[in-house]
């Protein structure tokens, strides 16, 4: 066990939790405003990685392709949010009716997907037979170090964004009491849409990312979606910084994990590192305001 | 005539599958995307037991209830207790996990390659071979299933998870132990799926991991939604339509795979369809909320 | 004497300080009044004492027993009941339903129960005849069967103590029982409330009707900053009105 084995395990955590940290991030944001689980997150993704492949099919060079895949998964987003989640809204549905269309959403959607483009894999790039960089004994592929870099500068963004709009202020007034700011003036449709775009755009990026990295079937939405809710868990508090924060960490435990148990298992660990989180610290992502059980 | 013998079978499986899941998901309000796994629990348990051990069917589906009562104990255990969105991701990491063991622990599950040769099931001296010994073995599952159900689901417990779906407070404030009520519930609604499992895999004398997938708890909370809950006619209404709808779709003539990915459309577009339009179902007694 | 006795109760939210320090009792019979301006920690304090929440420091004993390592349910059995500010009821089920729900002990509730049956039937006509009494007696035998949400706000508040009653308890804990309810229907309540006192029941409420707590008050204990400010007989302290003004206002 080397030294540049251990490094290549954290670059490889690094890279994955990326993804996760993007998904997980557009989850917790559209969560603290929406306040169900949003399963269509899954789609997003999804639509992101298909998107930029048919832009590059028709011959877009790739960052425009990616653009591209990323505007779709907004949009997509966009449009579920207006015309099918706010219509649910209107009939005062539960959390529990809005998770159980999401999932049927999903399901349209991947399937859809599958029906248009088939069920095998695509590829988006070719892919260098070596990995391209070496940092410290680890290797990356190009691919993938832009990929680590173009999340960085998303988060930067997003943190700069959240610190200097004003959209950001009504965010969090919402999702800090949608009731408050309802009487303020605060259009919830409004503020609903604007993080649904947000969000599932931030799916989007890391469906594109992983696209580019990875060939891609229907279903490739589902594992990161999975990791994401976790980070959001793990994470620990009802943030989008949070949920980052717990991206990483699952992406690196994830990989470090491999030191003491085979690849395999690592997703069935995951989830068992998310229950630990669940009973030792429940009250981190869903928050202790909402819907509390006491009076 | 085999084939509509089939169809009736599968309709009588998922019907307790769909009847089990109303009762935790309907009645006590809990949102679980884990029911596929306790399915599993049955058909894998029978599976393992029969043909690795030449143990008698009857005691593998007593094995596979143990082992869904056990998973759903100790789930519940972790995350009942908590916020009820917590609970629907622990169920969800309770089906990906799930899932991903019958994939790897090859050893003794033989993962993506599936067990075939489950041997037909012996009870009491009765061989079941044909499609019409197990159409009236299934039956006779869904009967009992209803019975129980009937029991547990209406009545003074009945009410009791009624009460606890609206407002568990109050429960609380009265005095009820709710969470010992939705450990009931969640225990009674997975053994029950448990046995449709069996049954499953001696009917098939197959089973892979494929059959286990999120889309199959997916699947089991349509019939639910599209039956109605609230009666238990609902759940097997709804089973039945969705078993009987997608073999319509052989007749329109496309490739294997694409009729699946039609079939999930149908089902995904159903789902959110009488959601917003007709949140009863078809004949349930109240909206799913 | 042994009603509830509260001892050091501390209780934090987000570095608030609800009940700093609380110490007090309750009597076991008689009406006692809770008073104090809002945010004094009254509705913390019967969530406390009613085991849904957990304080970070101090203890309440009832009854030899320690409450705040009970969970809520078993609080209740232990004899003491409460009702809650923004009236909780369960909708969907009848007005009966809701009363026959709050008994205690139902083997038809548990598994074995309900599966086997035994004497489940009769333990059911019982509790529904015990029921229709506790609805009788509070007035609302007419609307036996409506859902709970076909009442008045009057008639829910009825039916809350409808529940209480239900549970056999000893102390009744209520959370502002006549706010909002019309002037007309305050008296009936009220009225309920004392017949229920003088059953040899402690009924105990938190009130922000001063003419409510001045009529029918035996005891009153006042609350401010999660602290016991004042108890005693309510002639005595509202005499010193001034004082009181200072706190209610």
């Amino acid at each position: 066990m080397s030294v540049s084995y251990v490094a290549q395990l954290l670059a490889n955590g690094v890279v994955a939790g990326s993804v996760y940290a993007l998904v997980g991030a557009g989850f917790a944001l559209i969560y603290s405003v929406s306040r169900f689980f949003h399963f269509s997150h899954a789609a997003t993704f999804t639509v992101g990685g298909y998107a930029a492949w048919s832009l590059m099919a028709l011959g877009t060079p790739i960052v425009l392709a990616g653009t591209g895949g990323v505007a779709a998964a907004a949009v997509c987003g966009l449009l579920l949010e207006r015309f099918l989640y706010r219509s649910f809204r209107r009939r005062s549905a539960s959390a529990l009716v809005l998770l159980l269309a999401s999932i049927g959403v999903y399901t349209v959607l991947e399937n859809t997907i599958a029906m248009v483009f088939g069920n095998q894999a695509l590829s988006l790039v070719q892919k260098p037979a070596v990995p391209g960089t070496s940092i410290i004994g680890a290797r990356l592929t190009e691919v993938q170090l832009a990929a680590v870099i173009i999340t960085l500068v998303t988060f930067l963004a997003l943190q700069t964004g959240s610190k200097l709009t004003k959209t950001a202020l009504l965010i969090r007034a919402v999702a800090s009491n949608a009731t408050l700011a309802a009487a303020r003036g605060i259009s919830l449709d409004r503020v609903s849409l604007v993080v649904f775009c947000i969000g599932s755009g931030l799916s989007g990026i890391a469906g594109v990312l992983t696209a580019m990295d990875v060939d891609i079937v229907p279903t490739v939405g589902m594992y990161p979606f999975m990791m994401g809710v976790v980070a959001a868990v793990v994470g620990g508090v009802r943030s989008v910084w949070g949920s980052v924060f717990g991206g990483y960490m699952l992406g690196i435990a994830q990989n470090l994990s491999i030191l003491m148990v085979d690849a395999r298992w690592t997703p069935t660990l995951a989830f068992l590192v998310m229950i630990l989180f669940l009973l030792l610290r429940p009250t981190g992502f869903f928050g202790k305001s909402v819907r509390s059980t006491t009076v | 005539m085999d084939y509509v013998l089939h169809i009736l079978i599968l309709a009588a499986i998922y019907g307790v599958l769909a009847m089990s899941l109303e009762l935790v998901l309907g009645r006590t309000g809990l949102i679980t995307l884990g029911h596929a796994v306790v399915y599993a629990c049955g058909a894998y348990s029978s599976a393992v037991l029969t043909l690795r051990f030449g143990v008698s069917a009857s005691l593998g589906l007593l094995a596979g209830m143990a082992l869904a009562g056990a998973i759903s104990c100790l789930v519940a255990l972790v995350s009942l207790r908590l916020h009820a969105d917590n609970f629907v991701i622990a169920t969800f990491g309770l089906q990906v996990a799930g899932h991903s063991i019958l994939l790897n622990w090859i050893g003794v599950t033989q993962g993506p390659f599936g067990m075939p040769g489950i041997p037909r099931p012996e009870i009491l001296g009765w061989r079941l071979d044909s499609s019409l010994d197990f159409l009236l073995l299934s039956y006779g599952i869904v009967g009992l299933a209803a019975v129980v159900l009937w029991r547990v689901g209406f009545g003074p417990l009945g009410r009791l998870l009624l009460a606890i779906k609206e407002d568990e407070v109050f429960c609380r404030s009265v005095g009820k132990n709710v969470f010992q009520s939705k450990l009931t519930a969640l225990v009674v609604g997975s053994m029950l799926a448990a046995v449709s499992g069996s049954i499953y895999a001696h009917y098939a004398t197959y089973v892979d991991p494929t059959t286990f997938t999120v889309n199959e708890s997916i699947l089991i909370i349509s019939m639910v939604i599209m039956g109605g809950v609230g009666r238990l006619a609902g759940p097997l209404l709804g089973a039945a339509v969705l078993v009987a709808l997608p073999e319509g779709l052989r007749f329109v003539g496309l490739p294997e795979q694409l009729a699946g990915n039609l079939r999930q459309i149908l089902y995904g577009l159903l789902l959110i369809l009488v959601l917003l339009l007709r949140p009863r179902g078809l004949i349930g007694r109240y909206a799913i909320d | 004497m042994s009603g509830i006795v509260c001892r050091g109760l501390v209780m934090k939210f987000e570095e608030r300080e609800v009940l700093a320090n609380l110490s007090l009792d309750l009597p076991e019979t008689g009406i006692t009044a809770i008073i104090g301006p809002n945010g004094a920690g009254k509705t913390t304090l019967v969530n406390v004492i009613t085991g849904f929440l957990r304080p970070s420091q101090g203890s309440c004993v009832f009854a030899g027993a320690e409450l705040t390592r009970l969970p809520a349910h078993a609080i209740v059995r232990k004899g003491i009941v409460r009702t809650f500010q923004d009236l909780r009821l369960i909708r969907s089920l009848s007005v009966l339903e809701n009363v026959v729900l709050a008994r205690q002990g139902q083997r038809g509730e548990g598994l074995v129960g309900a599966l086997l049956g035994f004497g489940v039937a009769r333990e059911e006509k019982e509790n529904q005849s015990e029921a229709r009494d506790i609805l009788a007696r509070v007035g609302l035998d007419s609307r036996v069967t409506s859902s709970a949400d076909e009442l008045s706000y009057g008639q829910q508040k009825l039916l809350t103590i409808a529940c209480c009653l239900a549970t056999e308890s000893s102390i009744l804990l209520l959370d502002e029982p006549v706010s909002g309810v019309d002037p007309a229907t305050i008296p009936i309540v009220m009225g309920l409330l004392q017949e229920i006192a003088m059953e040899g029941k402690a009924v105990i409420f938190i009130e922000h009707n001063m003419d409510v707590v001045a009529d029918f008050a035996d005891r009153l204990v006042v609350m401010d900053g999660g602290r016991l400010i004042a108890q005693g007989s309510p002639r005595n302290l509202l005499k010193q009105r001034r004082i009181l003004e200072a706190y209610i206002g």
